[in-house]
């Protein structure tokens, strides 16, 4: 295969905020036509990368190198010398699309705006640009707020703007981390459309592997600020050289994590025909059903797996379950009681706890490590002070945390600590059932897949019943023995995981199933687990 | 909690932040020194007259000169500090029980009783500060106690905000999302998280109601309903100078200077008390 011509390459590019340097003499090169990957996990450097190569640097931020961008040499650390550059030769779309676009001003002026056209001409071309951008009525969207319409078709319009000088590179930073597995397939498949039609080069940057192995067809691994591996998509993802890289590509959860529970004759949850519905805003507004005829039951130590996009009522079966709502129809049991029943709250808590996505969120700031552990056993009664600081330790250990973190505060520990000790803290009044709502969402994927597998030995450990809630259907294969695939609220299938995974009969469900990205090859036997 | 004026932390708005920690803490410190001490290092009586003295400038026997009445100067700005932080300080303090602690109750207990005690704040919140105080004045007689009480009802609704505000905000913490799963009953949830965050909350407006509930004193005894006539606080003593600013001066400008001193001294200590109960700065400031 014959290369075609270097569009930009950069030999040693550093940034530099304060004193440490987030960045360190990475050299990169993009082919006219080509997209590059650029994987890492949240603090690798990766962003700082991709603003340095874009001229958009933060202030505080000071970079050296010379970045070569189709013949004309750019100092990093001149940011004057991008003004020709940036929005006209080298295109930005970021990760959230609402924080990309003025919430005052309609989604069709500000792409008009990057036209740099006369008035009349940069309107033509925004319908133009939406319209390729895959955007059904152009018109429309142009005349909306961006409040007004969905992740996806924003990012899709941001995609517009970004395109509106026809760039020869396209910096595209975690352009589909924000959107459900859906569209965010919808998006790659756009880039590529965008790409093989324009012939620009793109930067694709993103933690989520699988994505990258989607549209790269060259992948830079980044770990520390340096790019410890670059190669062709296939060979790094498939048989990836540097130890970092190879812990990346096993840390994608590829089937389940340990052998199946035998389940056990009581039935921990049982719902039949809930349905919930949020309060109307407004007098006379129509009632929104959130959840409707949902039935499913998970008997004693048995893993639940409940997928579906957000939106889909997921979320807010898991609150009933702990009783944080109440169904507005049907019945809802956990262990024969009535979870949101004021009179046996204190039994149902005993019964079904809860870890959530966020664990920044769901520790107290002000307070200890070990105040936080303690607090379900004081609010109980069990044990004197004494044995609940020993019954604290035990549960750190449980999680795999050391007693050093006893006297810590949720901002001294690190993303995955934090949500260890939140799991540690659901397990201390030795619940029968835990509701896992998202667990592994906020965490970067080497993180996830321990968090992951912790919650599956804990599981196995203790024969405890699970209902694990999530988007994404690599960490529910990993985890759950059912599944239940959720819908706007309603359950549209439901059985053993392994068929749905695998032979799904509903629509939706092979629609999400085929969305989501995976590895080509799996190397995770090459890997030690 | 760090109030210490002399702390480790260096450049930047840290040390901003100390040296204005430390020049409170000089001020509060005088100013208590002064209530303890001052009169008996005169040794003079604060309500004795001398009228032969009247309007004398300061000498070896009286520091500070002497008034209209020739009292001592120095020594009743001594006894009026006594006197006005510790009706301040005691109205702020019911201020904060009455409207944080009986709100958070009123909260905890349920929509109706929320509803009759925060409307009970608001119609005192409708009326001016100063008015109300007067009014309560009025019906309670003058004196030390009632002074006390009428302008810690008069601020009792901004600290009543002011809790509310830090509830709504602590309910939708993940926090207490995990607290209620754990069946932890609106009591502990107060007690265990919302109150801990309270008191940052309740510290920095303090420090705003302090030196106002100083204000509203001097206010009241300047209209001569607070305290009975002749008791030296700062208020009736700035009443009685302003009548005599051109023949003594002094008697005018030390209270004025004592009341803009303290006001700043809260100000500076309220940003550095908040600053020192916030375990995020935790190791910044080590």
């Amino acid at each position: 295969m014959t290369r075609p011509a270097r569009l930009l390459s950069v030999d040693s590019l550093s940034v530099k905020i304060g004193a440490r340097r987030v960045v360190d003499r990475v050299a990169l090169e993009i082919a006219t036509g080509e997209t590059l990957g650029l994987v890492g996990e949240s603090g690798s450097g990766k962003s700082m990368t991709a603003f340095a190569l874009g001229g958009l640097l933060p202030p505080v931020a000071r970079a050296e190198g010379i970045v070569h961008l189709a013949g004309d040499a750019l100092p990093a650390d001149r940011p004057e010398a991008w003004d020709p550059i940036r929005g006209r030769r080298v295109g930005v779309v970021f990760q959230d699309p609402y924080a990309s676009f003025d919430p005052l001003r309609t989604v069709g002026a500000q792409i008009a705006m990057a036209c740099h056209l006369p008035r009349e001409a940069a309107r033509a071309r925004t319908l133009a640009l939406l319209e390729e951008c895959g955007l059904p009525e152009p018109g429309a969207m142009a005349g909306a707020y961006p409040h007004q319409v969905s992740g996806g078709q924003l990012q899709r319009a941001g995609l517009a703007a970004a395109l509106a000088q026809a760039p020869a590179l396209l910096i595209a930073d975690e352009p589909t981390t924000a959107l459900d597995a859906t569209v965010q397939a919808q998006i790659v498949e756009l880039l590529r459309r965008l790409q093989a039609r324009h012939g620009m080069a793109i930067l694709f940057i993103s933690h989520d592997l699988a994505v990258v192995a989607r549209v790269a067809d060259r992948v830079a691994v980044m770990k520390d600020g340096r790019i410890v591996e670059t190669g062709t998509a296939a060979r790094v993802l498939s048989a990836p050289s540097h130890a970092y890289t190879q812990v990346l590509v096993a840390s994608r959860p590829a089937g389940r994590i340990g052998a199946p529970v035998r389940p056990g004759d009581t039935i921990a949850l049982e719902s039949s025909s809930v349905g919930f519905a949020y309060a109307p805003r407004r007098m006379g507004a129509v009632r929104e059903a959130a959840l409707a005829d949902v039935s499913l039951r998970i008997r004693a130590g048995v893993c639940l797996g409940l997928v579906g996009e957000s939106g889909s009522g997921k979320s807010t079966f898991g609150r009933l379950a702990v009783g944080s709502a109440r169904p507005s129809s049907g019945s809802l049991r956990v262990f024969g009681l009535e979870p949101s029943d004021p009179a046996s709250a204190r039994a149902r808590a005993r019964l079904v706890q809860m870890v959530f996505q966020d664990a920044a969120g769901s520790l107290n700031p002000r307070r200890m490590v070990v105040a936080s552990l303690m607090e379900p056993l004081a609010l109980h009664g069990i044990g004197t002070r004494g044995e609940r600081q020993d019954r604290a330790a035990a549960l750190l250990d449980e999680v795999g945390l050391g007693t050093e973190h006893l006297r810590r505060y949720p901002h001294e520990l690190s993303g995955g600590q934090r949500q260890r000790v939140a799991i540690a803290r659901s397990l201390a009044l030795d619940p029968a059932l835990l509701v896992c709502d998202e667990p592994v969402t906020a965490l970067d994927m080497t993180i996830q897949a321990q968090i992951l597998k912790l919650l599956a030995d804990i599981r196995a450990r203790r024969a405890m019943a699970m209902l694990f809630i999530s988007h994404d259907i690599a960490a529910v294969e990993a985890m759950a023995d059912d599944v239940a695939v959720l819908h706007r609220g309603r359950v549209v299938e439901y059985g053993a995981a392994s068929r749905i995974l695998h032979a799904p009969v509903d629509g939706y469900t092979r629609a999400l199933l085929g969305a989501v990205a995976r590895l080509p090859v799996r190397s995770a036997s090459a890997v030690a687990r | 909690m760090r109030i210490s004026p002399v702390c480790a932390d260096e450049g930047g708005a840290g040390s901003v932040r100390s040296r204005g920690a430390a020049i409170a803490v000089v001020i509060l410190g005088g100013a208590v020194l002064l209530a303890l001490a001052g009169p008996a290092l005169s040794g003079l009586d604060p309500l004795a007259q001398n009228i032969g003295g009247a309007n004398m400038p300061p000498s070896a026997a009286h520091w500070l000169g002497q008034d209209h009445l020739g009292r001592d100067i120095f020594t009743r700005l001594a006894v009026g500090t006594r006197l006005t932080l510790f009706v301040a300080l005691a109205a702020t303090l019911a201020a904060i029980l009455i409207g944080a602690v009986l709100g958070l109750v009123a909260i905890a207990s349920g929509r109706i009783a929320e509803t009759l005690v925060f409307g009970g704040y608001d119609l005192v919140r409708a009326m001016p500060s100063i008015l109300l105080a007067m009014t309560l004045l009025v019906a309670l007689g003058p004196g030390i106690l009632p002074l006390t009480l009428a302008i810690g009802i008069a601020y009792a609704p901004i600290f009543a905000h002011v809790a509310r505000a830090v509830w709504r905000r602590e309910s939708s913490a993940g926090y207490v999302a995990a607290a209620r799963v754990m069946a932890a009953p609106p009591l502990s949830i107060l007690s265990r998280h919302v109150a801990p965050n309270l008191f940052g909350a309740i510290v920095t407006q303090a420090a705003i109601v302090v030196p106002r509930a100083i204000t509203t004193e001097s206010v009241l005894s300047f209209f001569g309903i607070g305290v009975t006539p002749g008791t030296p606080t700062w208020g009736r003593m700035i009443a009685d100078a302003v009548r005599h600013a051109e023949t003594a001066p002094l008697a005018l400008a030390m209270p004025v200077a004592a009341l803009s001193a303290i006001t700043l001294a809260f100000a500076l200590l309220g940003d550095r008390l908040r600053l020192g109960s916030d375990p995020l700065r935790r190791g910044m400031a080590a």
